[in-house]
């Protein structure tokens, strides 16, 4: 079986500047990579072996396929060749999950996850717009983990309204160009990824798995405000969703060591996202998570 | 030599003259219409017989269909049915199999009439609603040494029996276990569909299939009384392909029709870098046309989704469900695209199902009538299922053209009021009364497959508006008759770029006509779609059909 890797995200997010980064980059693998349209590969002419049209043979061993609308005759193809990993570069309209399918289904392959890149500076204006705020939106949620991109510019106080509207684990791009392991198991978590925060360049506590977690059906109310109670001092953020032993929706957010909870109207799922400002060691708050999530 | 056909009416949707009970004909193009005294003076002057084969029939102008697809039916036509609706085709009705044990019986029967036991069939037309749950083992049971691949009526899955998959090399090791593939059941659905069609393909698109498929599509053209029809999408599966096989098959004297090639730009792309190169390959294309294959200045460009899959984009207040639809191009690459196309002189046919797709249609010409204003610039949307009426107001204050798919109002209304968008928006999808009064050229399409390609029954259906469970909806949308006749024939002409030519019968026209049996503007329209198609002229040549066709 191959492994295969989906790059997902809208327009302008960084897709073919991460592709031409891996194809020419370290990482000692044989890639096979399905590009949607190749006059955007942009790749040294001494690496090229062999150029046919529709493929694309580097020196490296690496081969860049277009995908021309039929991506199981590109996955065929590549069954052929001496490929170690699959990547497939996903429209920038596409569902990612849609797209992982075919990791799922198609004879050969196995899918090592999706990676969904975002455009930092037009992240929230793309997310109001009409036409595709909600495939952007979707997108997001579809990610083993996100690709920041275009953030260098940014103020603090933007950084953080982007990474407010991100519920997976997350890394920037030049991190992953340095460190493409990653690429090559996104799903692998914050043990395997260092999933940081660019503002503080720190690691997410490896006590998680991710920093979004999934509550229970019902939590007692009793034990979240305990929780709360014993955040670290490293915890910046939090904002989360629960339903109470009295069947009760709350909406919870946590800012500046307050707690706020109201009544919650979205329907949102039960689930608590926390955002840390450093790394440090597990402690007594990570004790009474687990607890919540147990019960 | 003229030819003066006469008829107890003739229909000639010219305004100034709007009946009349003679037309003259000189080789391919009317020379007068009238009746036979007020054409004297050609008479007097040339020689002419008088043909009277349609003296009791009615005389209308040649229908047309301004958007579907020959490649798709190419490939659907050589497959036997088995489909719970009664399809009338050229070399049969098919009778509506509504049972599970009706199915497996008409399966039987349709293996058993094939003389070679190793020749592969394809059903098309499965629907667990009426036919119960498929399996490879049913299958199997009913016919065990062919190979049989049984299509669902939606194309969206397949199921093959053992033979199937021997015959396709497709083995428990290979795609065993997969998430979209039911192995144990020869079950292919989403991307396991597009593994099995890739197995399938060197099958289904042989030169031979295919050209075989061709020629059943023109039997279906011409049994639905076309005389024009537009391939809204040339390129679908191969440019060259297409083309090559269109020659073999359609540019011959004896294709009643003609057929106006709208390439679609988003497959053009495969083999161009940029539209603007696409540009220069649509420039050259007019060179190659024929008498019965015309190139123009029409391209195709996509919005939103498949409106059967319910993935046509909805605005405010959306699906019940709550899920989205899909863009098949992002809204800046469509904007782009259609900027160059725009900027170039040609006429977009953009395909939109759902509101959101029109809205962003709406959006995108606004910008260009702003950037660089057009009139007569022929802008058409495609489809029209979902829309507003203010949009319907916008797009008549942008000189837009409309041509509608009126039969998802038919098979879908009623599924859609109760499990798509709710009754209200369900009920008003094919707005087209208000396009009418608007004074939006306003056509209607068949897309077939998606629609029989029967203009006298989508007319029937944008008149009468009752969909599959015999409801009325929205009436005040219901066009009438003469509207419906206008939008395919006059219409449906202008929005091709052959309003000059063809879609009404006046002196200087080419002689197109359609031959009823009975005048359709003094039927009860409720037997629109019933009535008898006696013939069609092409260029001056008649095309008889068989008793019952229509």
């Amino acid at each position: 079986m191959i492994p295969l890797t989906v790059i997902g995200g809208y327009l302008g997010a960084g897709k073919t500047t991460l592709i031409n980064r891996l194809l020419a980059g370290e990482h000692s693998r044989h890639l096979g990579v399905l590009v949607n349209d190749f006059g955007d590969i942009n790749i040294d002419v001494d690496l090229i072996a062999q150029h046919d049209g529709e493929t694309l043979a580097l020196t490296n061993g690496c081969v860049c396929c277009s995908i021309s609308d039929d991506l199981g005759a590109a996955l065929e193809s590549m069954r052929t060749k001496e490929i170690d990993h699959v990547l497939i570069e996903a429209s920038g309209v596409a569902q990612p999950a849609r797209v992982a399918d075919y990791g799922l289904t198609w004879p050969g392959f196995e899918l090592a996850g999706t990676l969904v890149l975002i455009n930092a500076e037009a992240l929230l204006k793309q997310l109001q717009d009409k036409f595709v705020g909600e495939l952007v939106a979707t997108q997001l949620t579809q990610a083993d983990l996100v690709i920041v991109t275009r953030d260098s510019g940014l103020s603090s106080a933007q950084r953080s309204a982007v990474l407010d509207q991100l519920s997976r684990p997350y890394t920037t791009f030049d991190r992953i160009a340095h460190e493409p392991e990653a690429v090559f198991n996104p799903a692998g978590g914050a043990s395997a990824v260092p999933i940081a925060n660019h503002t503080n360049q720190v690691n997410v506590p490896s006590t998680f798995d991710s920093r979004s977690v999934e509550l229970p059906q019902r939590v007692n109310s009793a034990l979240i405000a305990e929780l709360f109670k014993l955040a670290p001092s490293e915890l910046a953020r939090a904002k989360g969703w629960f339903t109470d032993q009295q069947d009760s929706r709350w909406q919870i957010q946590y800012a500046g060591g307050e707690l706020r909870c109201e009544a919650d109207t979205t329907g949102s799922a039960n689930r608590i996202v926390f955002i840390f400002s450093a790394d440090r060691a597990p402690g007594q708050f990570d004790r009474v998570l687990s607890e919540l999530l147990m019960l | 030599m003229l030819t003066v056909y006469t008829a107890k009416s003739i229909i000639t949707m010219n305004a100034s003259q709007p009946r009349a009970t003679a037309v003259a004909v000189r080789e391919d193009r009317i020379i007068e219409v009238g009746n036979l005294e007020s054409m004297q003076p050609w008479l007097t002057s040339h020689e002419h017989v008088i043909d009277t084969r349609f003296a009791d029939h009615i005389i209308t102008p040649g229908f047309i269909d301004p958007h579907l697809h020959p490649t798709m039916a190419a490939v659907l036509l050589p497959m036997e049915f088995i489909t719970a609706m009664e399809w009338k085709l050229p070399w049969g009705t098919v009778a509506p199999v509504t049972t599970e044990a009706g199915f497996d019986s008409r399966l039987a029967e349709l293996s058993s009439a094939i003389p070679d036991a190793d020749e592969p069939l394809f059903i098309w037309g499965f629907h667990q609603l009426w036919h119960g749950s498929m399996s490879r083992k049913r299958i199997d049971r009913i016919a065990a040494q062919r190979p049989v691949v049984v299509w669902h009526r939606s194309f969206h899955e397949l199921y093959m029996n053992d033979a199937a998959l021997t015959w396709l090399q497709i083995t428990q090791a290979e795609a065993g276990n997969r998430k979209q593939i039911d192995y144990a059941n020869g079950h292919f659905f989403e991307n396991g569909l597009g593994y099995a069609i890739g197995k399938l393909n060197p099958y289904i698109l042989s030169p031979e299939k295919y050209a075989h498929g061709l020629e059943r599509l023109k039997q279906v053209v011409h049994y639905g009384g076309h005389t024009t029809i537009a391939d809204m999408a040339v390129g679908i599966f191969d440019f060259a392909m297409e083309w090559e096989a269109s020659k073999e098959v359609i540019d011959r004297e004896d294709t009643p029709f003609r057929v106006v090639m709208v390439p679609s730009a988003l497959a053009l792309r495969r083999n161009h870098k940029d539209d603007e190169s696409i540009v220069s390959f649509l420039q050259e294309l007019p060179e190659r046309n024929t008498s019965r294959l015309l190139f123009g200045d029409h391209v195709k460009l996509f919005a939103d989704g498949a409106f059967f899959s319910q993935l046509a984009q909805v605005g405010p207040p959306g699906y019940i469900d709550g899920h989205h639809g899909e863009w098949l191009m992002a809204p800046e690459q469509l904007e782009a695209a259609a900027r160059v196309y725009w900027n170039a002189g040609y006429k977009i046919h953009l395909h939109v199902t759902g509101d959101l797709g029109l809205e962003l249609g709406l959006d995108v010409l606004s910008k260009l009538q702003w950037e660089r204003p057009r009139f007569d610039h022929g802008f058409t949307f495609e489809h029209f299922g979902f829309s507003t009426p203010e949009q319907v107001a916008r797009i008549a204050r942008l000189g837009a053209h409309v041509s509608a798919n009126v039969y998802y109002l038919h098979e879908l209304s009623d599924i859609y009021a109760r499990e798509g968008i709710g009754y209200e928006r369900a009920s008003q999808m094919a707005r087209l009364g208000s396009c009418v009064a608007q004074g939006i050229c306003t056509t209607l399409h068949s897309d077939f497959t998606m629609a029989p390609a029967q203009p006298l029954n989508s007319a029937w259906v944008a008149v009468n508006r009752i969909n599959c469970e015999g409801d009325v909806m929205c009436v005040e949308e219901a066009l009438t008759v003469e509207d419906a006749l206008a939008a395919i024939t006059i219409n449906a002409a202008q929005v091709i770029g052959m309003a000059d030519e063809v879609g009404s019968i006046r002196a200087g026209k080419k002689a197109d006509f359609t031959i009823l049996a009975q005048d359709p503007l003094a039927i009860d329209p409720l037997h629109l779609k019933d009535i008898r198609i006696v013939s069609t002229v092409y260029e001056g040549v008649p095309f008889p059909l068989e008793e019952g066709a229509g």
